[in-house]
């Protein structure tokens, strides 16, 4: 009984660390996505009041339903996958889930693309410098993924 | 047994007719004065079509065909001497987006047999509209020359525009997209993409463009701000040149267009990215033009006509717009600078209509985006008042 309630306590810590994670994941994504968009609107000439830009955040924060399932799916998938590799593996969680996230991110945009006549889906991913960006936000849920889980009691 | 054999005749006659409903090729509209016809089936992606003065038809296909109907029967071979101009043109076509696109007639067309396509040239990973003008001589194009080729070339296969209309002093306005991927340049006057062009009937620039100071062939530019204008018309009798473009999802517009006007894209759309997040956070933004009407969501308009002297009077003077993912026609009334009516026309037929023409005689052909494409007639439906 007290084994059972050991392992219902590490998978409920793993679903809370989930949780907080595609969170997160989701809003710094589309927060610099959304900074991304805005930029290279800039650059056409838009002159964009600092007070336009928490109405434009809000207004993707709670419109990307295609970006939430693809993070959901990607870190459903990933994070598991790193999970195991640091247990039946001696590697460093410390990097395996960075990459782990960085990886699941990379793949959606790319699926996404693929699926849409290899045309850029999210906008604010078109050149490399958002791209990367996406992965960096996607390796930062990784660890903040193992963070999470190691600091939780 | 005495009720069957009563009832079976009549059980009989419905089961023919709805089998005759389902079957035949007419689409009928008693609430509206048209008819609809296939005349024909079979034709790969075509994307526009033009009348000869004759009455007969020309189809561009994407592929790089041009398909000529006499008396609407299909000839048995394509237009002669397209294959080989539109090699020596380069032709880029993907099967979807890019090929052979639009067709139109000199304005002086019965003097000189002068001819102009729009192509996509180059590859996938580099090309750009090229317009070629031909010579149209029994049944065969020849003596083809390069009119125009915009620049910068992209590699992305979608929003190449590619439409044309002559306009009253004889220009040629030619329609050029984003690129999608690049919508930022519809806003950059050394570019081209996101353009409508103005060129003479032999490529060279007009002096009076707008833009004509600028360097660097930038001097083209006739309007800008534009997404993935497919649908340009000049209405000569008022004097104005409407263009329909796609917004992204939602923000379809009609627009007027007027020289070194500024359209907008993507400073200010009434559309969202396909992901849901803002392009721009502004419906409005100054000194851009808003457009005519605005379709949200969209329908995504693909070619566009007028009725001059149709065979429905009292549709005189408006316009119809061809839709896509809204699989209709949608006539526009515009009356001082603003729609007044709207109505959806031919939805009973169900597929992306890619191009509308009224032919000399008044009757409405549309052309449906297909890999087995129809050519359909509309003609107002006999002993049917509106």
């Amino acid at each position: 009984m007290r084994k059972a309630e050991v392992v219902l306590a590490a998978v409920a810590k793993g679903v809370l660390a989930f949780i907080v994670v595609v969170v997160f994941v989701y809003a710094m994504g589309t927060i610099v996505q959304c900074l991304f968009v805005l930029a290279a609107l800039k650059s056409a000439g838009a002159q964009i009041p600092l007070s336009v830009i928490p109405r434009v955040v809000w207004h993707d924060l709670t419109h990307q339903s295609f970006y939430a399932e693809g993070v959901l799916v990607g870190f459903g998938v990933a994070l598991p996958t790193a999970a195991l590799l640091c247990r039946f593996s001696k590697l460093s969680q410390s990097w395996v889930y960075p990459l782990a996230g960085a990886t699941a991110l990379a793949v959606m945009l790319h699926i996404f693309n693929s699926n849409f006549y290899g045309l850029t889906f999210f906008a604010g991913t078109r050149g490399w410098s958002g791209f990367l960006s996406q992965l960096a936000v996607g390796a930062v849920g990784g660890r903040l993924f193992a963070a999470v889980r190691a600091q939780w009691p | 047994m005495a009720v069957i054999a009563k009832t079976a005749p009549r059980l009989w006659l419905i089961l023919v007719t709805l089998m005759g409903i389902v079957l035949s090729p007419t689409v009928s509209n008693a609430a509206v004065n048209y008819r609809v016809t296939t005349l024909l089936r079979g034709l790969d992606h075509p994307y526009a079509m033009v009348f000869l003065p004759d009455g007969d038809i020309l189809v561009t296909e994407k592929r790089g065909t041009l398909q000529r109907l006499h008396n609407d029967v299909l000839s048995p071979v394509p237009v002669a001497g397209v294959e080989e101009i539109l090699a020596s043109a380069s032709l880029f076509a993907d099967g979807k987006y890019c090929g052979l696109l639009d067709i139109a007639l000199h304005p002086r067309f019965q003097e000189n047999q002068f001819i102009y396509l729009s192509l996509t040239a180059g590859s996938r990973a580099a090309n750009a509209v090229r317009v070629i003008r031909a010579r149209y001589v029994n049944d065969r194009l020849q003596e083809a020359v390069e009119v125009f080729t915009a620049f910068p070339t992209k590699d992305t296969a979608n929003h190449p525009g590619g439409r044309l209309a002559f306009i009253k002093d004889g220009t040629l306005l030619i329609t050029i997209g984003d690129g999608f991927d690049y919508r930022e340049k519809a806003q950059d006057l050394h570019s081209m993409l996101g353009k409508i062009v103005r060129v003479k009937e032999d490529g060279q620039i007009p002096q009076d463009n707008p833009f004509m100071d600028e360097k660097g062939g930038r001097s083209a530019i006739w309007s800008y701000g534009h997404r993935h204008p497919q649908g340009i018309l000049y209405d000569a009798q008022a004097d104005t040149v409407y263009e329909h473009e796609h917004g992204p999802r939602g923000g379809d517009e009609l627009n007027v267009i007027a020289a070194g006007k500024n359209y907008g894209w993507p400073l200010e759309t009434y559309g969202v990215d396909y992901s849901g997040a803002y392009v721009s956070p502004f419906n409005e933004y100054r000194g851009t033009e808003q457009p005519l009407f605005q379709w949200t969501p969209s329908l995504a308009p693909s070619g566009i006509t007028q009725c001059h002297g149709c065979q429905w009077p009292e549709w005189e003077g408006d316009l119809f717009i061809s839709m896509l993912a809204g699989k209709r026609v949608v006539r526009v009334r515009v009356r001082q600078g603003a729609v007044t009516e709207r109505e959806d026309l031919f939805e009973a037929v169900g597929e992306r209509v890619r191009d509308v023409r009224f032919s000399p005689q008044g009757a409405l052909y549309l052309i449906l985006d297909d890999s087995r494409g129809r050519l359909l007639k509309v003609v107002p439906g006999a002993g049917i008042s509106r």
